[in-house]
């Protein structure tokens, strides 16, 4: 069977069946839709206007640039030189510790040593 | 479709839409029973499809689409209707409402029988596509743009429905060639 022999067979195939839906089917879903509320569009206003592919162009190329401007004017300039991180800690002077004088003669008397 | 019809029952007009549904309900059928090959759930699947369709009418930007939308509508009804079908009873075979007209001879029979086996092991997306092409006539474009699928997907989807058809067709052909053979011997 070929492709154009196929396609009347599957064409008279799809054409053989039920044509009609019943009233009853048809009444029912008329009821159900009675009893649906519509949803409303969210954006009905701007649907309504008809507005060429052009001004939507020049829209979205306004908008964009007007963004871009507020962007830069509100993002504050960093500091050239100080990199990341800020600057840094300046070094504190080293607490003092109290080492013990080494110039007098340390004597154990326990263990009967002295280190000059 | 009658525009002024569809903006009516766009702004709320019930009534317009009750017209509008009864002149579309029996296309709509005929479009669901081929793809879901059951009267019982191509009629749900129509009913679901006219509440989803004055439901949401009112976000329908062009009056002038609402054949294309709405059919698009139909088709996920479609989808959805198999999806519950193949949940409740996946073992349960359907058989034809319509029984053989009387001009069919047993070829036509035995064709039909292989068609519908064959179309019966489809998956409902390839099922869609293949009536919305070979049924209603659409090309591929309009039926990738009014399902919103990308057109290489409805291609695919339509070959493999036709391969799958066409292997149906030639299985049933080599079975009645040996059972004849048989029959000879």
């Amino acid at each position: 069977m070929n492709e154009s022999e196929f396609d009347l067979v599957a064409r008279a195939w799809l054409d053989d069946g039920p044509s009609q839906m019943s009233d009853r089917a048809v009444l029912s879903a008329l009821e159900e839709v009675h009893a649906t509320r519509q949803r409303r569009a969210r954006w009905p206003a701007l649907r309504a206007i008809p507005v060429s592919n052009f001004a939507r162009l020049a829209i979205t190329a306004v908008l964009g640039v007007a963004v871009g401007l507020v962007a830069t004017s509100v993002v504050p300039n960093q500091p050239d030189e100080s990199g990341v991180g800020g600057p840094f800690p300046s070094p504190s002077a080293a607490q003092a510790v109290d080492f013990p004088d080494l110039t007098n003669t340390f004597v154990s008397q326990k263990n009967g040593f002295s280190i000059n | 479709m009658d525009v002024v019809l569809v903006e009516a029952a766009r702004s709320g007009d019930e009534e317009a839409f009750a017209s509008i549904a009864r002149g579309s309900a029996d296309r709509l059928f005929v479009v669901a029973h081929r793809i879901l090959r059951d009267v019982g759930r191509a009629e749900d699947a129509v009913q679901q499809t006219l509440v989803t369709a004055w439901r949401d009418l009112p976000a329908l930007r062009e009056a002038d689409r609402f054949e294309a939308w709405i059919h698009r509508i139909l088709v996920h009804a479609c989808y959805a209707e198999a999806k519950r079908a193949s949940k409740w009873s996946a073992n349960v075979a359907m058989l034809p409402v319509d029984g053989p007209a009387a001009r069919d001879t047993t070829q036509d029979i035995v064709t039909r029988d292989a068609l519908d086996r064959g179309f019966r092991r489809l998956p409902t997306e390839q099922r869609a596509a293949f009536v919305l092409h070979h049924y209603l006539g659409w090309s591929v474009a309009e039926i990738a743009e009014n399902l919103g699928v990308p057109m290489e997907t409805i291609r695919s989807r339509i070959r493999y429905a036709k391969s799958t058809l066409r292997a149906a067709l030639d299985a049933d052909a080599r079975t009645t060639s040996i059972v004849s053979r048989e029959a000879m011997a």
